[in-house]
């Protein structure tokens, strides 16, 4: 009955690679007191490029549109969840190098924070990789907690107590209800593995159970995600945290929470096998998209300043990530799943980038968040305000950018699926891309079209100038040639 | 939510019900495997009114699956309606023996242990020393603000409680019947005690044994007997499953990853907690009043 094969450790690359790392930072932080600190930042971007290489590796092992079970069915390696084991590992390393400059300006020099962030990033694999709802939890718990602690990291700001108090107590009643309703899921199927789920559901008539369990399981990723009504945690955990710990909440987190959605109510729960309106669980979330798209829009409208506006723009970005799901959940068959990672890659690129220019732009003495403190950024240095413009295009969906890219297979594949049943949902989100462009040229107004209030000083680091220039070419590079990364991304 | 009527003393006793009936069942595990075995029926006679009828044996049973339930639930809506908190860390200790309760009556034996022990015992001390170190007056309940929301929620919550209580109405339609037809083979044996039967199956005498140990000598027949086998295959199952060798055995076989993974919660929840909590030593005056101004 002993079930585990020497093979299945193969396919752990990327997840070993992070925690092994992330425990060697741990400790080398330890031995670290009053030394140069420079070197827990190059072993944190040594781990997540080792991680890149592993996942790249075991992506090539794995044929296409195979899945291959793990651990009697814990983790399932797919060329879907070593994409995305690289992605959260190249954000993550990414992310590293801008919170080294930013540590060493405003002084918060927190060493476990490196540790910390690989081994979320540890989590988020574990999330992509699950074949079972333990698994999901396990992974979502690792990064939750991981992240908790790295957005109250700047111990001295009050506003980071308050927004990582707020993200703790939300993000732990959200735990609650996803621990209930896999709880449910198992009462109503009699086992944890997704595929077992799965086939169970298809063969037997599911119960209200089954209904109630996916009840929780949506306030439970809704809350991960930041959906609206969910959302409320958001702006003040995102303007709370230390700038790059923000980034890594917008990109990574958000994305791995879309990973788990992907692997619970997109593979095991998907097409109409659950009863919930017309489509399944999908009518209830395309509601959530409408709604989250467009408040999310409309309050981003309003915010003056530019980590407030980034955490709302990001909640409306949830919500076109949930129509990217609803579509490959009533048609699995279509390109619903390779959309929805191409816009979740495209989507943290440009949040990297930006809250990158975030980081670069301010110092000690002025950390300039608000928008009034980036007038005349053009003027004074015309190539960060030329990336940051970049960034604003590709989170509108402008061409020559990836966001464009992006949002277009999204939007297809939804207008696509089931007779055009998601037409209206369709409609409302090209509307709210044009309220977004609103809000995102109000950025590159301030930067170009007002005069500058004071001299701009910014951090003189080269890793924050790489992670921008990088963020850049990539950006631009997913707007010219998507498609050899649609090849990729063929799930 | 505060102002339920809820007794105290009603509380309490229901606690110490509880209790009492843990120690009835936790002394003789075979006491309570019986006991979940009509339990689990009784259950659905409750529900269910065509299959009324017998079931005088599983009535204690029934009362105490009820009890625990009430226990929990009670004890639970103790800890949301409390202002006092140290009243409300008692209502959890409640609800955590009555849950203890209902693992014991599911055959996890070791699971109900490791309850009481962890969560009554250890976590509960900390919940108490911690309120206690603190000392925070007493608080107002978070509440949700807005009509609006209030409406959304209530809305949600009845769109829940009816999801729920279909639940509830479709146990009798599936299991009831499942549960209908195991008796039945279970009642082959008992009931229509034939001697000859009986002696074929290997059993030598059944009057005046309880119903647990007739259980028990169920294993011994039904090991090389395919008669009863679900029923017997079950009990046997759920008997392995709770015991200290089958969770060890389980949490290395086939939760191997789960269990090796739990570790990186646990390491992270300890080192990020060291993070928070330490004082902060090169912490320069007056930087938080400056910002909070």
């Amino acid at each position: 009955m002993i079930t585990i094969v020497p093979n299945d450790f193969l396919y752990l690359g990327p997840l070993a690679v992070l925690t092994i790392v992330g425990l060697l930072l741990i400790l080398a932080e330890a031995f670290a007191i009053g030394k140069r600190r420079r070197f827990l930042m190059q072993l944190t971007v040594a781990g997540s490029v080792m991680a890149i290489f592993a996942a790249i590796y075991t992506w090539r092992s794995i044929e296409p549109g195979t899945q291959i079970s793990a651990f009697s069915g814990m983790l399932i390696a797919d060329r879907m969840s070593m994409f995305l084991c690289a992605l959260f590992a190249g954000s993550t390393g990414l992310i590293a190098m801008l919170g080294a400059a930013h540590q060493r300006e405003y002084d918060w020099q927190v060493g476990e924070f490196y540790g910390l962030m690989l081994l979320a990033a540890a989590g988020m694999c574990m999330i992509a990789m699950a074949g079972d709802l333990i698994t999901i939890f396990i992974g979502i718990e690792t990064m939750s907690l991981a992240v908790y602690v790295m957005t109250a990291a700047r111990r001295r700001s009050r506003r980071g107590s308050e927004g990582a108090m707020k993200y703790f107590l939300m993000g732990a009643f959200a735990s609650g209800f996803l621990v209930y309703g896999m709880a449910l899921l198992y009462g109503a199927t009699g086992s944890t593995n997704l595929q077992t789920i799965r086939s169970v559901l298809a063969t037997s008539q599911s119960s209200s159970l089954t209904v109630a369990a996916i009840f929780m399981l949506i306030v439970a990723f809704g809350f991960k995600i930041a959906a609206i009504p969910f959302h409320m945690w958001a702006p003040d955990a995102y303007e709370g945290a230390p700038t790059p710990v923000t980034a890594f909440m917008a990109a990574a987190v958000k994305s791995a929470a879309i990973a788990g959605m992907i692997r619970i109510f997109v593979q095991a729960l998907g097409g109409a096998i659950v009863p919930f309106g017309q489509v399944g669980w999908s009518s209830i979330f395309a509601i959530i998209a409408a709604i989250t798209m467009t408040v999310g829009n409309i309050a981003a409208l309003r915010q003056d300043n530019i980590k407030r506006m980034l955490a709302y723009s990001s909640v409306a970005h949830a919500g076109v990530l949930l129509v990217g799901l609803v579509a490959a959940g009533i048609a699995p068959e279509g390109e619903g799943l390779a959309s929805v990672l191409f816009y979740l890659l495209a989507y943290s690129v440009a949040t990297v980038g930006a809250f990158g220019v975030v980081v670069w732009i301010g110092n000690r003495d002025r950390e300039r968040v608000l928008l009034s403190d980036w007038y005349g950024l053009a003027a004074a240095k015309p190539a960060a305000a030329m990336v940051m413009t970049l960034f604003m295009l590709s989170f509108a969906g402008i061409p020559p950018t990836g966001g464009f890219f992006a949002k277009f297979f999204l939007f297809k594949s939804a207008l696509m699926a089931q007779d055009q049943a998601l037409l209206w949902l369709v409609i409302v989100g090209v509307l709210n891309s044009m309220i977004s462009i609103f809000y995102y040229l109000k950025v590159v107004m301030a930067m170009y079209f007002r005069d500058a209030t004071g001299e701009f000083k910014p951090l003189n680091s080269g890793a924050v100038t790489f992670v921008l220039v990088l963020c850049g070419i990539l950006v631009l590079q997913m707007g010219m040639m998507p498609t050899s990364w649609l090849g990729y991304l063929g799930v | 939510m505060s102002n339920l009527p809820i007794s105290r003393k009603c509380l309490m006793w229901l606690g110490a019900l509880a209790l009492g009936l843990l120690v009835v069942f936790g002394l003789e595990p075979s006491v309570a495997l019986a006991a979940a075995e009509h339990a689990a029926d009784s259950t659905a006679h409750t529900f269910t009114s065509k299959v009324a009828g017998d079931g005088g044996a599983g009535k204690g049973a029934a009362f105490a699956f009820w009890s625990f339930a009430l226990c929990a639930v009670g004890g639970s809506l103790f800890v949301i309606t409390r202002r006092n908190m140290v009243t409300a860390v008692m209502g959890m200790v409640g609800t955590f023996f009555a849950i203890a309760g209902l693992y014991l009556m599911l055959y996890a034996s070791f699971l109900a242990v490791m309850q009481v022990l962890v969560y009554a015992g250890a976590i509960m001390v900390l919940f108490v020393f911690v309120i206690m170190i603190l000392n925070r007056p007493v608080d107002e309940p978070w509440a949700v603000q807005g009509i609006l929301g209030k409406a959304i929620a209530a809305l949600g919550v009845l769109y829940l409680f009816k999801r729920l209580a279909g639940i509830l109405w479709q146990v009798k339609d599936t299991h009831a019947l499942v549960l209908a037809k195991d008796k039945l083979d279970v009642e082959v044996v008992l009931n229509h005690s034939d001697p000859e039967l009986l002696k074929d199956l290997g059993v030598l005498s059944i009057r005046g044994l309880k119903h647990a140990d007739v259980c028990k000598s169920l294993f011994a027949v039904c090991r090389d007997n395919t008669l009863n086998h679900t029923v017997a295959d079950t009990v046997k199952n759920a008997y392995e499953f709770g015991s200290v060798e089958g969770v060890g055995y389980t949490l290395f076989s086939k939760y191997l990853f789960p269990f090796e993974a739990v570790s990186i919660v646990l390491l992270v929840a300890v080192v990020g907690a060291i993070a928070i909590a330490r004082p902060d030593k090169n912490e320069p005056e007056g930087e938080a009043a400056k910002e909070a101004s």
